[in-house]
């Protein structure tokens, strides 16, 4: 790909129809549509069929935050010739902050957004949104897990009865 | 290629929205579902062709939604580490259950040699203090501690399956018992470890497990308490396939002298060792001669660790029996820094799979 052209638009379609536009920079977050747009550098228009409008606007989000905050620091490296310390960790503080303030959803929207950063292959956001996923399921007993992510137990009485039995010491207390 | 084109990535145009994380999984996944990346599967971006006007694409088969979803709670689950998964997370719903089962990279190793730490997890989230009296170490009792550690164990062991490569045991009330118990369920283990057992092995039921783990490559037997020469035949014995294998004994006490006096040498090993690459015997009461006839069966040997050992050797006549030797720590270099490095409790795993709770 010769082409540096960081002004190219390329117009992202949701499920929805809705449509973005967003600079290729941006687009080339996603792992998916850069390597469409390095296999054939003439395409300007992606439907992602089962990428709703909302959960893409909030991908779009991400993604340009970071993008945003990569060339600020590009461009202080570049006048400072050298990057500071402490100027680089403040940034770096300011984007975790961001993306803690970007993950306070509830779980349906953390749901979706899994899977499409993980269909457009987002890795940050992919990260960070199994890692939020993760820190909701720490520490709580099965119960509590449910009620979180708002799911049925479906496990038969006989296979809760196998699995107290190969645990027994382990059962919950509110159980 | 002029034209603006459009490009189609499969899926679902209409697809259901999940909505719930018990609805990740929509089908059982087909078990080829794993993936030794850790990453998810890439089962995207297929390019439609290029003159494609959008739809009407096929919908995309269920089955890869499926395996997309499995893989993303997979990766949620490899976060938490095994503990939370086998006593919290495997107990939510049944596909829940059926992600962390299936998960390859999930169980391919098990840590299980933090007996403590893993009993005071138990305590603080099962919320059963009435197993202990409180954190601290001293005041919990060590039989309970050492039986909930074989029980995870057992559970994690049982949960893996084929898919355990490395297993690292701490103190167990009963090694055969627990050592036939994986025998029979992790056939792919290449690495296994027991730490930190005072008890003494039943040395004949350890080696009849051992017999059984064809793929084992990497046995570590640390601090246990065994005669060192039995231990060095019955291992030979049961895994000549061994590449490395690693002795630690408790320091010298009245108790092994006793036991090894004299039986070290009609033992030997009654097998070469050809794969063996890496020999620690490490606070073993041995003789140069013992010592030399251990060495003739393992010519290819590379790495060989004495530290501590009543050998007394000289490099020269280890070299001639090993010409392939390129690392030899001699017995008494364990006065330098090595004391820190052969304490190294959790080894290569420990680098690969740091502690998970």
């Amino acid at each position: 790909m010769a082409r540096s052209s960081t002004e190219n638009m390329i117009t992202l379609m949701s499920s929805d129809g809705e449509e973005f536009m967003v600079t290729e920079k941006v687009a080339r977050e996603c792992t998916t549509i850069r390597n469409m747009l390095e296999d054939d550098c003439v395409i300007t228009n992606i439907p992602l069929p089962n990428v709703t409008s909302d959960i893409l606007s909030m991908v779009i989000e991400y993604c340009m935050e970071h993008v945003a905050a990569a060339e600020k620091a590009a461009a202080e490296t570049a006048e400072k010739g050298s990057s500071s310390a402490p100027a680089a960790a403040k940034a770096n503080k300011d984007l975790e902050e961001w993306d803690k303030a970007f993950m306070n959803v509830d779980v349906y929207t953390l749901c979706d957004l899994i899977l499409a950063a993980n269909y457009l292959n987002v890795s940050g956001l992919l990260d960070l949104t199994i890692q939020t996923a993760a820190n909701l399921i720490k520490g709580k007993s099965p119960e509590q897990i449910r009620k979180t992510f708002h799911i049925q137990n479906d496990l038969s009485l006989e296979e809760e009865e196998k699995i107290r039995s190969q645990t027994p010491w382990a059962f919950e207390k509110s159980e | 290629m002029n034209a603006p084109v459009t490009v189609y990535c499969d899926l679902v145009p209409d697809g259901p929205r999940l909505h719930s994380y018990s609805s990740l999984i929509m089908s059982a996944p087909p078990s080829d579902a794993l993936s030794p990346n850790p990453n998810f599967n890439e089962i995207m971006s297929e390019e439609g062709d290029v003159n494609a006007t959008p739809p009407p694409e096929p919908p995309a088969e269920e089955r890869d939604w499926a395996e997309l979803q499995t893989d993303a709670l997979m990766v949620i689950f490899r976060k938490l580490g095994m503990h939370e998964v086998l006593l919290r997370v495997s107990k939510v719903c049944s596909s829940w259950r059926k992600a962390a089962k299936d998960d390859s990279l999930l169980w391919r190793r098990i840590d299980m040699g933090m007996s403590f730490r893993t009993f005071r997890y138990i305590v603080k989230f099962t919320g059963r203090i009435d197993m202990a009296i409180g954190f601290d170490r001293r005041c919990i009792e060590e039989d309970a501690m050492i039986a909930i550690g074989t029980e995870m164990a057992k559970v994690a062991v049982n949960c893996g399956g084929n898919y355990v490569e490395q297993l690292l045991i701490g103190p167990a009330a009963d090694d055969a018992n627990i050592l036939n118990y994986v025998a029979d369920r992790a056939r792919n283990l290449k690495s296994l470890s027991l730490i930190d057992n005072h008890i003494f092995l039943d040395v004949e039921s350890v080696a009849n497990a051992l017999g059984r783990l064809k793929q084992l490559e990497e046995l570590r037997i640390v601090r246990c308490r065994a005669p060192s020469g039995m231990m060095m035949k019955v291992i030979g014995t049961a895994c000549p396939q061994l590449k490395r294998l690693k002795l630690i004994f408790p320091c010298l006490d009245d108790d092994f002298l006793t036991l090894e006096e004299g039986i070290w040498t009609q033992l030997g090993i009654p097998k070469p060792m050809l794969q063996l690459e890496f020999l620690q015997l490490v606070f073993t009461f041995i003789t140069t001669k013992e010592l030399m006839k251990i060495l003739e069966s393992c010519p290819n040997l590379e790495r060989l660790d004495l530290r501590g050992s009543t050998v007394e050797a000289k490099d020269t006549d280890i070299k001639i029996l090993c010409p392939r030797l390129h690392t030899l720590i001699l017995p008494d270099d364990m006065l330098s820094q090595a004391r820190n490095q052969y304490d190294d409790r959790y080894g290569d795993i420990q680098k690969i799979n740091p502690v998970l709770i």
